[in-house]
């Protein structure tokens, strides 16, 4: 997308005084688990953590270490069997629009509706007037390159063109935090990484709490401020590592970060290894 | 008779009321002996246009030719005359409309209740288990076979219709409805939960739009369920209120031998129906087959 201009980046830190040091979200001491007919499957641990506000935080770890299931508990959609999840003061969550969703599935937006209509029905169920919700997600829409496919049904976008609608979506909403689990996990390398640099600056200039799940090491560098290591069996929190102003791959410290994380994550796969064979 | 009036389940769509008059599969299946070649090349309008004159010269000749009884059988011109001056007087005009009203009142009676039960057999195991009872016992019965009782509880009236027609609809279409409601895929409705949508705006916004596909379908089956029904059940009742339906139009004309008049209230029947098949193909292409719903794409 196009470059962002230094000077929002400046406004935009000026816009949260102090707010950057406040927790939005705190985990805390979470397990959560399955119940299926052949008994409990445990699938986080313990996990700790916490997401500032304006923060943008990744979960980083092997598949099957439970970042989506962490992540449908922040959303709302599973509750902890032990700890607790406290967002913005509260720990009985439900899902709502305060923490938007994006999900690896292509299939998230709503068939029935069109691109435009996918963004404006989500501003009005949350109680924006007609109007304003057209012309609001017209504009966000724009914002991701997609003015030219406002009235196409979602059958007829390739699968990149969903993923942006679906981010239009969760920004148009102005959440609290965005939650995404791997959003560009079903798309090719290119577009994939086209998509993570144009939010990269959307998350930029919006100042947006972001806490996002992947298990590419490049990914979590470029978009997040911190990342977030699960792993283990069952999973904890095995590392929280700093990567802010590593936006480049040409950056100081981002071959380093790199290392580190790939170091991480193959003791990870080793582990898990174990996991499954004993 | 009586086989003839229960539809078998499967039968759908284009299969419907068309296949009704006895003299419409003849010539489709000569056409089909004279070898495919160019004639499948023909568009297919002016190939049931030829068809459809064929089928009206054959009758005309057959009935000149073979000299029959006017009391049994009429030409098409006496049909055409006939259904000139039903529709002119008001003949037909009047039993079209009863019949047409106990369809939809019936209709709009059956769709109302489906969508309560699904939405309480969505919400609550119970309500599940009732309905999936009351589907697996009443859905297999051919829906004229209420009709005893109907007349029973609510006399020789329209209620006793509307009844019939309602329960026709019902089964079919809560069938459908059940299994659009438990197949909306799991996103959608982490993605409606995760907006907000809670009870029945979830319902509405969600659960509905996304059984769509399957709801047309329901509705499909139910309102030719329904149509057969009802002229079925004119035809036994007779009379049914101040004013006749089709099926008694039917049944008069030939108490009084106007056999032109009984071919006229066959075509209206025929007519409509392939109308209201023609209107649920148009819904169908504007909403699942333009959202790219698969299930929709059939017809
Ligand atoms: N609905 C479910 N029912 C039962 N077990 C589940 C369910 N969802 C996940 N699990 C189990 O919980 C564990 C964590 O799953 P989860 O989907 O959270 O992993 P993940 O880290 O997101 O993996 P991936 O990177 O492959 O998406 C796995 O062992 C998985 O088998
Ligand atoms: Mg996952």
């Amino acid at each position: 997308m196009q470059a962002v201009p230094p000077a929002a980046d400046a406004a935009a830190d000026s816009a949260v005084p102090g707010g950057a040091g406040r927790p939005l979200l705190t985990v805390e001491r979470v397990a959560i688990g399955y119940h299926q007919p052949q008994g409990y499957v445990p699938a986080v641990g313990e996990a700790d953590f916490a997401v500032r506000q304006g923060e943008k935080v990744i979960l980083l770890g092997p598949s099957g270490c439970g970042k989506s299931t962490l992540l449908k508990a922040v959303a709302g959609f599973l509750r902890p069997d032990s700890g607790r999840i406290v967002f913005d003061g509260r720990d009985d969550l439900e899902p709502g629009p305060d923490r938007a969703v994006v999900f690896q599935e292509l299939d998230q937006l709503l068939p029935w509706r069109t691109v435009v209509g996918n963004v404006a029905y989500a501003l009005r169920a949350t109680g924006t007037p007609r109007a304003a919700a057209r012309r609001q997600a017209e504009e966000q829409l724009a914002l991701m390159g997609l003015d030219h496919a406002l009235d196409r049904y979602p059958h007829q976008l390739s699968g990149g063109m969903k993923q942006r609608v679906a981010i239009a979506r969760a920004f148009a909403l102005a959440p609290r935090m965005l939650l995404m689990d791997e959003p560009f996990g079903a798309l090719d390398a290119q577009t994939r990484g086209r998509l993570q640099h144009e939010l990269a600056a959307l998350a930029r200039r919006t100042r947006a709490s972001l806490l996002f799940v992947t298990h590419s090491i490049d990914e979590a560098i470029l978009l997040g401020d911190r990342v977030i290591v699960l792993g283990g069996r069952p999973s904890g929190v095995r590392d929280d590592v700093d990567v802010s102003g590593l936006e480049q791959p040409d950056a100081e410290g981002f071959a380093e970060a790199r290392r580190h994380l790939r170091g991480l994550l193959a003791s990870e796969e080793e582990g898990s290894e174990h996991g499954v064979f004993d | 008779m009586a086989s003839s009036t229960s539809p078998p389940r499967t039968a759908r769509g284009s299969g419907g009321p068309e296949a009704r008059g006895p003299a419409g599969r003849a010539p489709a299946r000569r056409d089909r002996r004279r070898g495919a070649g160019p004639w499948s090349r023909l568009p297919t309008v002016l190939r049931r246009a030829l068809l459809f004159a064929a089928l009206v010269g054959v009758w005309q000749l057959y009935v000149v030719v073979a000299d029959v009884s006017p009391l049994v059988f009429s030409s098409p011109w006496e049909v055409a005359v006939a259904l000139a001056e039903g529709w002119g007087s008001g003949a037909l005009v009047g039993p079209t409309l009863t019949t047409l009203r106990i369809l939809g009142l019936g209709m709009a009676i059956g769709m109302a209740l489906a969508l309560a039960l699904t939405a309480l057999a969505v919400a609550t195991k119970a309500g599940d288990d009732v309905l999936s009872l009351l589907t697996a016992m009443i859905n297999p019965l051919p829906s004229v076979a209420v009709l005893p009782l109907a007349m029973l509880w609510f006399g020789l009236n329209e209620t006793a219709l509307v009844f019939v027609v309602a329960n026709a609809v019902l089964w079919p279409l809560a069938v459908n409805l059940g299994t659009g409601f438990r197949t909306v895929p799991q996103t959608t409705l982490m993605v409606g939960r995760s907006l907000g949508l809670r009870g029945w705006r979830l319902i509405r916004d969600v659960h509905l739009p996304s059984a769509l596909p399957a709801t047309v379908a329901g509705i499909k089956t139910g309102w030719a369920f329904g149509w057969r029904t009802i002229i079925a059940a004119e035809l036994v009742f007779g009379v049914a209120g101040a004013q006749g339906g089709l099926g008694f139009f039917i049944n008069n004309a030939r108490f009084y031998l106007d056999i032109p008049d009984v071919f006229a209230g066959l075509v209206t029947i025929a007519v409509i129906g392939i109308a209201l098949d023609l209107l649920f193909s148009v819904l169908e292409r504007q909403t699942v087959v333009r959202w790219g719903m698969k299930q929709g794409a059939t017809t």
